[in-house]
């Protein structure tokens, strides 16, 4: 392919104590554009996209083989630092996990850990992270409340602008609307969409309609291994694999 | 099946009501319980502060009187009268004459000892007579009678212009001060000789009493307060040893129970107490101890044969006042405007009075606890012998004069100093242990420190207590170097890990985990093996031999083997199990759905603890600590043994202390029920429980306002 590699996965297995969650998982996702994980639940997807920005490393026993290289760099060489990883590669969890504190310290909370930005700087950068988030109108008013007074919807959105406060350059989504009305889910949707535009953004979804609505590609993963992964229109109506054409046209999962 | 579920659902739901029933039960249980026992303490605690009370007894009529005294029982007051007779004046009324053997009619003077054992008579011959004067118990059948016994010791002349101003005895010997005109003299009276030793007095005595040895004895004059001592026990001079100049024209004097503090009536209403104290160089000097309010001339001073309080009879009334407690305890109601003689009974269980008339006044009193007030409780009080006003906890003495010091501050101070020392030692380090194990400890740690430490509340405390005692607290008196290293470990190794934090992350990523663990270990393994081998010469090098020496010498602290650090130590014992344990728990609780979040934004683990985790646990970090205070408060056995129980004032980590909980334990068990040592101590306790409730009542308020602040944590 022509285009921009953000991540280049290298024949990537993920071992949580001894047992193997992830086989030899090898595949690039552009620097553009919304890449999305599908499969069945507990096929590994999570702990992929979490290979991204080491977050697994907490994880007590968890091993990785083969390579991930970030913009051509081993993020697993014993030279790399997770933490700044973290700093380039953001997350979003399935559940919206805000601090127990007002809106505008959630959004300020990456910034003031990395840079000394001053008061104005940043409530610019409060402001800027909160418009991208598509929250700005609605909390403008009330950046002083606690971030637990908002709605589901709201607090993710906040979550997503709390980690786009740091400038990353790409984003990991797990699951971000699964526990989210349909009314929070498409606007969360359309954020996706418009990030997308701008950064790598890396989208874990089981709502196969979700997938299709949101990603340029999509990956299909079954029991560890990656079955499929190609452009997301090619791979829901001429997948090449007969497991995934199970899938999509919703025979399993 | 449908009716087996409909079944199994009332069981349950009756089950449930049950339970309901029997924790409400059980808690509205302790809560009553909790409310009888502070009851109690107050109950058992506030008669302490009572005030005394005397009520009138009814009158006796009788002949002329001289001077009075009355028996124990308080059956029989006897008078002397003129005509040379002691009248035994029972409650009834019915009076036994007794003649005074030898005593030539008109009796000018008399005068009977503080204790009421001796008597002397001036006669109308002018011979100076002294008498035991004794009422034994006997009984018949069930009736208890008095039988009296009057000895005559032996008389001499005593000549003109003199008169009575004391009276001691011992055995079958009395000695008399007597008032001449140009000063006074000690009249030795025994069955075997008679002899008298002048006093130098700068004019002619006013005032005067002896010691209850005949050893000391205060002279008044008109406008002087002398005090004589016999320095040489082979002669039996008293030699004047200090003087001081008297702002009034004193009447009377007595020697308070104890010997040390002299009590001295005016004639404008004055009551003083003094009291002679080493002089800055050398010798003595008279201080003034006390100064009491009150008008009308003072003609006499009668000290309780029972404790530090006395009855100064005026022209116009009669007060009890109390010296340690410095008030007026109360003045006795109705006292007759003529009367003569006032005197207390031996048991200070009543007082009575001798009108010109010969009518018997008696009161019956009940003082309670005169020695405690809120001023001798919390205040600093100058008690005998002291040159300033202390607060001093000393419930008892080896003498039946000794003057109980019954101040809680040391007692308070001593509780509030061991928890501190406690907490500064153990807070620290339960605290960073608890986060070091929640958060960075290498898998596996966790699951072997907590049960551990857990364990370490099992120990009993008698047990941490006898090893701080016997082990710990010579072993740190020998090797204080060391321990001071040891006591530095910690804020050492927490500088060292400041600096590491400053070193390049690619090494720090080198150092985590266990291998961390090893190195710091390794490190103070090293640092503890260098200091062993180091101290030796230290001590040689820059403490001539010997630390403790050192201390006092150049920056004189003293040292005690029991002291604070010991203590802190030990009872950081007590305490480090329940702040670790509370702490770790808060810290489990924060949940880990939050540092997920804040390690996503680059937080490293140690931000994600100090933005995220530690103000999300903060409330329950703070109830840890509090708890850990309230145990170290409360804590009885380790305190007890581990600090040498010296009721001090002082705050040096050198020094001893006394808690409440240990002077509790050591003294209620041997304090008289309902004695005022009794009811001090239960006071203590009730304070104990106040501090243990504030400190619960704090804690809860602050985890409930931490809480509001931090918001409610997502789940
Ligand atoms: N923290 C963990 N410890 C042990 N096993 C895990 C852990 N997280 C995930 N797994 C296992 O790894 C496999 C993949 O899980 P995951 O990546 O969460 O799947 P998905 O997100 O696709 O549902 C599952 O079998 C799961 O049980
Ligand atoms: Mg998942």
């Amino acid at each position: 392919m022509s285009e921009e590699v953000r991540f280049r996965l290298q024949q990537v297995s993920c071992f949580y104590g001894g047992t193997r969650a992830l086989h030899e998982v090898t595949m690039d996702i552009p620097a553009r554009g919304v890449t999305a994980f599908i499969g069945p639940s507990g096929c590994g997807k999570s702990t992929l996209l979490r290979s991204l920005n080491r977050m697994n490393d907490v994880v007590p026993g968890f091993a990785l083989t083969g390579r991930v290289l970030l913009d051509g760099q081993d993020i697993y060489s014993s030279r790399a630092d997770p933490v700044a990883l973290r700093r380039r590669v953001g997350m979003v969890f399935q559940r919206s996990n805000p601090f127990p504190s007002s809106i505008f310290d959630n959004v300020a909370y990456g910034p003031r850990l990395h840079e000394r930005l001053s008061p104005a700087q940043l409530a610019l950068r409060v402001e800027e992270a909160l418009r991208a988030a598509a929250l700005w109108d609605e909390v403008k008013d009330r950046l002083n409340l606690q971030a637990s007074m908002l709605s589901g919807g709201q607090q993710q959105r906040l979550c997503i602008a709390r980690a786009l406060a740091v400038r990353p350059e790409a984003l990991l989504f797990d699951e971000p609307a699964s526990a989210l009305d349909p009314l929070s889910t498409a606007r969360v949707e359309e954020l996706v969409l418009e990030l997308g535009r701008s950064l790598t953004v890396v989208i874990v979804t089981h709502n196969l309609q979700q997938a299709t609505r949101v990603a340029d590609r999509t990956a299909f993963f079954l029991l560890g291994r990656l079955v499929e992964y190609g452009p997301t229109v090619e791979l829901f109506t001429t997948p090449k694999d007969s497991q995934t054409e199970a899938y999509v046209s919703g025979r399993f999962g | 099946m449908r009716a087996d579920t409909a079944r199994f659902r009332a069981r349950a739901r009756a089950i449930d009501r049950w339970m309901a029933g029997l924790i409400t039960g059980g808690g509205a249980a302790v809560l009553i319980a909790t409310f009888l026992l502070v009851l109690f303490l107050v109950i058992e605690s506030v008669p302490v502060l009572r005030s005394p009370r005397a009520s009138s007894e009814g009158v006796v009529p009788q002949g002329v009187p001289l001077a009075a005294a009355e028996d124990e029982y308080r059956e029989r007051v006897t008078v002397v009268g003129a005509e040379g007779s002691l009248h035994l004046v029972g409650r009834d009324g019915e009076v036994e004459v007794i003649p005074l053997e030898g005593v030539q009619p008109p009796v000018h003077q008399a005068l009977f000892s503080a204790d009421g054992r001796f008597l002397v008579a001036v006669d109308g011959v002018g011979r100076l007579h002294a008498f035991s004067w004794r009422q034994r118990v006997i009984w018949e059948g069930e009736r208890r009678v008095l039988q009296p016994r009057l000895r005559a010791i032996a008389a001499t002349a005593a000549g003109d212009g003199k008169h009575l101003l004391a009276v001691v005895g011992e055995g079958s010997s009395a000695k008399v001060l007597v008032g001449t005109e140009d000063g006074a003299s000690v009249v030795h009276l025994s069955e075997k000789s008679t002899s008298a030793t002048n006093l130098a007095v700068a004019g002619p005595a006013v005032a005067g009493a002896l010691t209850a040895s005949g050893e000391q004895a205060w002279v008044a004059t008109a406008n002087g307060l002398q005090w004589f001592q016999r320095l040489d026990p082979e002669v039996s001079l008293l030699e004047p040893t200090a003087s001081v100049p008297l702002s009034f024209r004193p009447t009377t004097a007595a020697v308070l129970l104890g010997d040390v503090t002299l009590v001295l009536g005016g004639e404008s209403g004055e009551v003083e107490a003094w009291q002679a104290l080493p002089a800055a160089g050398a010798g003595w000097r008279l201080d003034q101890a006390a100064q009491f309010h009150g008008s009308g001339r003072v003609i006499a001073v009668t000290p309780s044969q029972r404790e530090k309080s006395f009855l100064v009879q005026r022209i116009t009334a009669a007060e009890i006042l109390h010296l340690t407690s410095r008030r007026t305890l109360l003045a006795l109601p109705g006292y007759p405007a003529d009367a003569v003689v006032a005197r207390l009974s031996p048991r200070l269980d009543g007082a009575f009075a001798v009108t010109a008339k010969g009518a018997v006044h008696r009161w019956s009193l009940q003082l309670h606890h005169p020695e405690a007030s809120l001023a001798t409780l919390f205040l600093p009080v100058r008690y005998e012998g002291y040159e300033r006003a202390h607060v001093v906890w000393q419930s008892s003495g080896g003498s039946a004069g000794f003057e109980p010091k019954l101040s809680l501050l040391p007692l308070i101070v001593g509780t509030l100093k061991g928890a501190l020392y406690a907490l500064l030692f153990s807070a620290p380090l339960a605290l960073a242990g608890a986060l070091y194990v929640n958060q960075f400890a290498p898998r596996g740690l966790r699951e072997v420190v907590k049960p551990v430490i857990e364990l370490m509340a099992a120990v009993p405390s008698v047990v941490v207590g006898f090893l701080a005692a016997l082990f710990l607290a010579p072993l740190v008196r020998e090797h204080l170097l060391i321990s001071a290293g040891v006591l530095l470990a910690a804020p050492s190794v927490a500088a060292v890990a400041v600096v590491w934090s400053l070193a390049p992350a690619r090494w720090q990523r080198r150092l985590s985990g266990a291998r961390e663990l090893v190195v710091v270990l390794g490190m103070l393994v090293v640092a503890g093996t260098v200091l062993i081998v180091l101290e030796p010469h230290l001590h040689q090098a820059w403490f001539g031999g010997d630390v403790v020496h050192w201390l006092y010498q150049r920056l004189g602290v003293t040292y005690d083997q029991r002291n604070a650090m010991v203590v802190g130590f030990a009872l950081g014992f007590a305490v480090i199990p329940i702040i670790f344990t509370i702490a770790e728990d808060a810290l489990s609780n924060v949940p880990p759905s939050l540092v997920a979040a804040s390690l996503a934004l680059g937080a490293t683990p140690w931000e994600a603890a100090r933005t995220v985790v530690i103000p999300a646990a903060s409330p329950g970090l703070f109830a840890a600590v509090m708890l850990g205070l309230g145990r170290a408060v409360g804590e009885t056995m380790i305190v007890l043994m581990a600090t040498g129980n010296t009721p001090l004032m002082s705050l040096s980590p050198f020094n001893g202390m006394r808690t409440m909980a240990a002077t509790i334990a050591v003294e209620l068990p041997e304090a008289p029920y309902g004695g005022t040592l009794y009811r001090v101590l239960i006071l203590t306790a009730l304070l104990l429980f106040c501090f243990t409730f504030a400190i619960n009542m704090v804690a809860a308020a602050v985890a409930e306002r931490l809480r509001k602040r931090f918001g409610r944590l997502a789940a």
